[in-house]
C-alpha cells in the first residue's frame, strides 16, 4: 500500500540537555520494512531515541539519517514533506479531546494542505474522506466511534483513534512511543499484535519504544536495549540471553 | 525486606516559615492598614445620617414589591411599566450583544498574536525565509501588542465612554465602542494566556506529522483552548450586559437611566422593578453557564 | 466482522460503508443546550446590530471620524500648548501642575479605596465559599452519602449551599457602579464607603463563587480521609480546606485586585474623591485636555497594580 518503506540511520548520534548527556553516542541502521524496538528501565532515553528518528528532537552531535538524507540539513519544507511519511504515536497520544473522533483522524493529513484545504477538511470533511477513516476504524475495531468526542473514549480506544491518525497520513514508518503503557495485560498483547500486524499488511517501517520486555521478546524480531542513555545490545530477538535482559534492568530490582 | 545499603541522603529542607503565601497575606495585612489610614476612614462613616437612615429604610423596604405599575400620574398613551422594563432590558442587551461581538472580533486574533505560544513558533529558525528581520522584528511586534492590549484594557469602560462621548457625541458608535475597546483588551490578554497554558501535545503531533507551524497552532493548540475560551466569553456577556446598564448613567437609554431617574425621584419601587430584571438575567445566565459546563467542558 | 451500532443493535459490516457513516452521523451526540445557546445568542447578536438603536448602515458613517479627528485635533490638546508651538517645558509644567493640585492624592485615593474594598471582598467570601461548596456543605462532607442519613438533614444543608449560591449570584448580579450610586444616597457624599462598599459587595459574590469551586475541585482524597476517621466538620475546614484552598484563593484575590483598582477610579465620578471625581470635574467644564490626562493617570494606576497581581500570582503559583 505504501510507496516504500523508509530505513533509519543513527550514527554516533548523542543528546545533551541541559548539560547532562540523555544519549550517547548511539549508532544503528533500520532497515526499510523492518519492526524494532527499543527496550529498557524508565528514563533510559527510548523517547529521546525514537523522537530523533522523525527530528522532533534534534541531535547535539552525530548524525541522523532517514532514507539516506540527513536530517540536520534539511531545510524546513524538506523537513515538513519526509515528516509526511512518518506516521507518530505519541505516549499520550496528542489527540484533541474536545473534537470528535473522525477530526482527530482527519489531521494526520493535514501536513501537505494548504490553508483553506485544512479549514475545510476539519470543519467539512467530504465523503469520501468520512469514508476512507471509518474504514480505517473499522480494521482498528472501532468504527461506531466515528463521530463521538474523543474524550467520551476510553483509553484504549483513543489508542487506537491515534494509531488510525498516523495511518491515515499513509506513512512509510510508523513511531509508537510506549504504546502499551495505558493498557492492561491483555489489551497490551492485542495492541501490539495489531501494529507489528499493520506494518506487515502496509509494509511499513515499525519502530517501538517499550517499557515492558516480556510482550516485546515474544512478539518483537529486533530488540534495542538501551539503559542510561547507552546502547547495551542490539540484536535478533532470539540471540539475547536473559542475563543480558537481567543487566538491563538489574538497578530496579536491587532492593527485592 | 529493602537493604540498607542504599543512603536516602539529607531530608529536603522543610519550607521556611514565610513562605510566598504567608508573606503575601502579610503584605495584604499591611497594605490594608495603610490604606485605612491614608485614606481617613472610620467605623463612624458607615453610619448613615438621618434623611440617609429614612432612605435606606424606604429603599428596602420596596426590594420586595417592585412596581408593576407606574408610582406616579403618567400621561395618558404611556406604555405601561413592565413593557418599559422590558424595553430598557431589551436596549441594555443590544448594547451588550453588539458590544461584546466587536470586542471578540478584535480581541480574538490580537489575542493569538498576544501569545507566547505563537510566536515561538515564528522565532525566524534557520533556513527560513528573512529569519534575520523577523529575528529583531517579531519581539518588536511583540511587545508593541502586549502594550496596545494592556492600554486597551487598563481604560474603564467609563472612562471610554467619556471620552467616546465627547469626540463622537450621544450615539449608538460611541456606546458601543466604550464596551468594544476595554473587553478586546480583556479578550486579547485572556486568549493568549488561555492559549499558552493549553497542552502542547496535540500540535506536537501535527508538527511531526509534516504540518506547518501555523497549522499545528490552529488545528492542534486552538481547539484545546477553544472550550476554555468560549466558557470565559460565555461570562463576559454578563459582564458587558452590567457595563451596558451603566452606560445608562452617562444618557444611553439602557437599564442605568432609568434606574437613576426613578431613584432621584425616590420611585423606589419603580427602581426595584429595573434591578430585579437585571438580577433575573444574571441569574438564568448563572444557570445556562452552568449547564453548559458540566455538559461540554472537557473533564 | 461485525460491529455494535451506536444504539446498542449489531450492524453488519456488509451494509455499505457509505450508508453506516451516514447512520453514525445522524447518531453522533450533541449538546440541545450548546446549540440553543450558540443559536439564541447569535441571532441576538444579528438582531442587535440591525435594531433601530444601532442600525450598522449608521453606524459605520464616515462623519464620525471626521469628529473623532477634530476632536483629537483640538480638544485633547494640552492648554498650554494650543496654537503654540511644542514646548516640552510648557507640557511639562501643566502635567506637574495637575499631578500636584489633584492627581498624586486622588491616584493615591483610588488605590487606598481598592485595597481596603478588596480585603473586605477577601474576608467575607472566604466563610460564604465555604458555605457554598456543595461538597463540603452537604449532610456528609466528603463522603458519598451513605443512604442512613435524615432526609431533613439533606435538605436542610441543601438549602444552606444554595442559598449560599444564591447569595453570591445576588451580590454579583448588581454593577458597582449602581450599587455605589444607591449607597452614596444612604451613606451621604464626599465619604469612602459608599465606593468601598460597592467594590467589596460586587467583589465578594465573584469571589465567594470562584472560591467554592476551588473547594469543589480539590482533591478528594485526602479530605476523605480526614473524614472518614471522625474530623468534624470544622476541623475538615481548618485543617483539610483552608490550607488546601488558600493558594488558588489569593490567586483569584489578586486577579480580582487589579479590576478592583480600574473600578475604583471610575466609582469617583459619583462623588468619592477618586481618580473619577476630578475627571467628571473636569468634563464638566468641558477642559478635555485635563480628562484625558487623569484617564492617562488611572491607567497608571492600574497598570502599577496589574503589576503587582502578576508578581504576586507569579509567586504564590510557585
Amino acid at each position: 500500500m505504501s510507496p516504500r518503506a523508509l530505513s533509519f540511520e543513527l550514527r554516533a548520534a548523542e543528546i545533551v540537555f541541559d548539560g547532562q548527556r540523555g544519549l550517547g553516542g548511539l549508532s544503528l541502521e533500520i532497515h526499510p520494512g523492518e519492526t524494532v524496538a527499543f527496550v529498557g528501565p524508565s528514563g533510559a532515553g527510548k523517547t529521546s531515541a525514537l523522537r530523533l528518528l522523525n527530528g522532533m528532537q534534534s541531535a547535539t552531535s552525530g548524525q541522523v539519517l532517514v532514507d539516506g538524507q540527513e536530517l540536520a540539513h534539511l531545510a524546513p519544507k524538506e523537513r515538513r514533506a519526509l515528516r509526511q511519511t512518518i506516521g507518530y504515536v505519541p505516549q499520550g497520544f496528542g489527540l484533541v479531546p474536545n473534537m470528535r473522533v473522525a477530526q482527530n483522524v482527519l489531521a494526520g493529513r493535514l501536513g501537505g494542505m494548504g490553508f483553506w484545504q485544512s479549514m475545510r477538511a476539519t470543519l467539512r470533511p467530504k465523503k469520501d474522506e468520512l469514508e476512507e477513516i471509518h474504514s480505517l476504524l473499522l480494521r482498528l475495531g472501532i468504527e461506531e466511534k466515528l463521530f463521538q468526542r474523543v474524550d467520551s473514549l476510553s483509553g484504549g480506544e483513543q489508542q487506537r483513534v491515534a494509531i488510525a491518525r498516523a495511518l491515515y497520513q499513509e506513512p512509510s514508518a510508523l513511531l509508537a512511543d510506549e504504546p502499551l503503557s495505558a493498557l492492561d495485560p491483555s489489551r497490551a498483547r492485542e495492541t501490539l499484535e495489531l501494529l507489528s500486524g499493520l506494518a506487515q499488511e502496509r509494509g511499513l517501517t515499525l519502530v517501538l519504544s517499550l517499557h515492558d520486555i516480556r510482550l516485546a521478546r515474544e512478539l518483537l524480531p529486533r530488540l534495542v536495549g538501551l539503559r542510561d542513555g547507552e546502547k547495551q545490545f542490539d540484536s535478533p530477538t532470539g540471540e539475547i540471553s536473559d542475563e543480558a535482559i537481567r543487566a538491563l534492568y538489574e538497578l530496579e530490582s536491587a532492593g527485592f | 525486606m529493602a537493604s540498607h545499603s542504599h543512603n536516602p541522603g539529607p531530608l529536603p529542607a522543610r519550607p521556611g516559615p514565610f513562605g510566598a503565601r504567608r508573606t503575601w497575606l502579610l503584605a495584604i495585612a499591611l497594605a490594608a492598614l495603610w490604606a485605612a489610614h491614608g485614606l481617613g476612614v472610620t467605623l463612624s462613616g458607615l453610619v448613615p445620617s438621618g434623611s440617609g437612615l429614612n432612605i435606606l429604610g424606604e429603599f428596602l423596604g420596596a426590594s420586595l414589591s417592585p412596581a408593576w405599575d407606574y408610582e406616579v400620574v403618567v400621561p395618558e398613551g404611556t406604555v405601561a411599566l413592565p413593557w418599559k422594563v422590558l424595553d430598557a432590558l431589551r436596549r441594555t442587551l443590544i448594547f451588550a450583544a453588539s458590544g461584546l461581538s466587536l470586542a471578540l472580533l478584535l480581541g480574538f486574533p490580537l489575542g493569538i498574536v498576544a501569545s507566547t505560544a505563537w510566536w515561538k513558533n515564528h522565532k525566524g529558525a534557520r533556513g527560513e525565509r528573512f529569519h534575520l528581520l523577523k529575528r529583531w522584528l517579531n519581539p518588536t511586534l511583540f511587545v508593541g501588542i502586549r502594550t496596545g492590549i494592556a492600554l486597551l484594557r487598563s481604560i474603564h469602560e467609563v472612562l471610554w465612554a467619556v471620552l467616546l462621548l465627547a469626540a463622537l457625541g450621544l450615539n449608538s458608535f460611541s456606546a458601543v465602542c466604550a464596551i468594544a475597546l476595554p473587553f478586546a483588551g480583556t479578550f486579547a490578554k485572556v486568549f493568549s494566556d488561555i492559549l499558552d497554558e493549553a497542552p502542547r501535545d496535540s500540535a506536537d503531533v501535527l508538527r511531526a506529522s509534516g504540518a506547518t507551524e501555523a497549522q499545528a497552532f490552529l488545528f492542534g493548540l486552538l481547539p484545546r483552548a477553544l472550550p476554555d475560551m468560549a466558557a470565559y466569553a460565555f461570562y463576559r456577556f454578563e459582564c458587558a450586559v452590567r457595563s451596558s446598564a451603566v452606560l445608562g448613567f452617562f444618557g444611553y437609554p439602557t437599564l442605568g437611566y432609568f434606574i437613576k431617574l426613578a431613584f432621584d425621584n425616590k420611585r423606589y419601587h419603580e427602581v426595584w422593578s429595573y434591578l430585579w430584571s437585571l438580577i433575573v438575567l444574571v441569574f438564568v445566565l448563572e444557570a445556562i453557564s452552568g449547564a453548559l459546563r458540566r455538559r461540554v467542558v472537557v473533564r | 466482522m461485525s460491529a455494535r451500532g451506536v444504539n446498542g443493535a449489531s450492524v453488519s459490516a456488509n451494509s455499505t460503508s457509505a450508508a453506516r457513516v451516514q447512520d453514525l452521523w445522524r447518531a453522533r451526540p450533541r449538546s440541545k443546550l450548546l446549540r440553543a445557546t450558540c443559536w439564541s445568542l447569535g441571532l441576538w447578536t444579528l438582531y442587535a446590530w440591525f435594531s433601530p438603536e444601532i442600525g450598522l448602515m449608521d453606524f459605520l458613517d464616515g462623519r464620525r471620524f471626521s469628529n473623532l479627528g477634530r476632536f483629537v485635533e483640538t480638544e485633547l490638546v494640552p492648554f498650554p500648548l494650543r496654537g503654540e508651538p511644542l514646548s516640552l517645558a510648557a507640557l511639562s509644567t501643566w502635567v506637574a501642575d495637575i499631578w500636584n493640585r489633584i492627581g498624586m492624592q486622588s491616584t493615591l485615593a483610588t488605590l487606598q479605596i481598592s485595597i481596603i474594598a478588596i480585603v473586605i471582598a477577601g474576608a467575607a467570601a472566604l466563610p460564604l465559599s465555604m458555605f457554598a461548596a456543595r461538597n463540603l456543605a452537604a449532610s456528609t462532607p466528603f463522603e458519598n452519602p451513605s443512604g442512613r442519613e435524615a432526609t431533613w438533614r439533606r435538605l436542610f444543608w441543601t438549602a444552606i449551599s444554595s442559598s449560599a449560591r444564591a447569595l453570591a449570584i445576588l451580590l454579583r448580579a448588581v454593577p458597582e457602579f449602581i450599587l455605589a450610586f444607591l449607597l452614596l444616597a444612604v451613606l451621604g457624599p464626599r465619604n469612602a464607603w459608599p465606593a468601598i462598599l460597592a467594590l467589596a459587595m460586587h467583589n465578594c459574590g465573584i469571589l465567594a463563587r470562584l472560591g467554592s469551586e476551588v473547594v469543589e475541585n480539590l482533591e478528594p482524597a485526602p479530605l476523605r480521609a480526614m473524614a472518614a476517621v471522625g474530623a468534624p466538620r470544622r476541623s475538615l475546614v481548618v485543617f483539610g480546606v483552608l490550607p488546601l484552598a488558600l493558594g488558588r484563593n489569593l490567586l483569584y484575590f489578586f486577579y480580582r485586585f487589579e479590576t478592583c483598582v480600574r473600578e475604583a477610579t471610575v466609582l469617583g465620578m459619583l462623588g468619592v474623591l477618586s481618580l473619577g471625581y476630578w475627571i467628571q470635574d473636569a468634563r464638566a467644564k468641558q477642559y478635555y485636555d485635563e480628562v484625558f490626562l487623569l484617564v492617562l493617570f488611572s491607567v497608571g494606576v492600574v497598570l502599577v497594580a496589574d503589576l503587582v497581581s502578576v508578581l504576586a500570582r507569579r509567586s504564590i503559583r510557585r
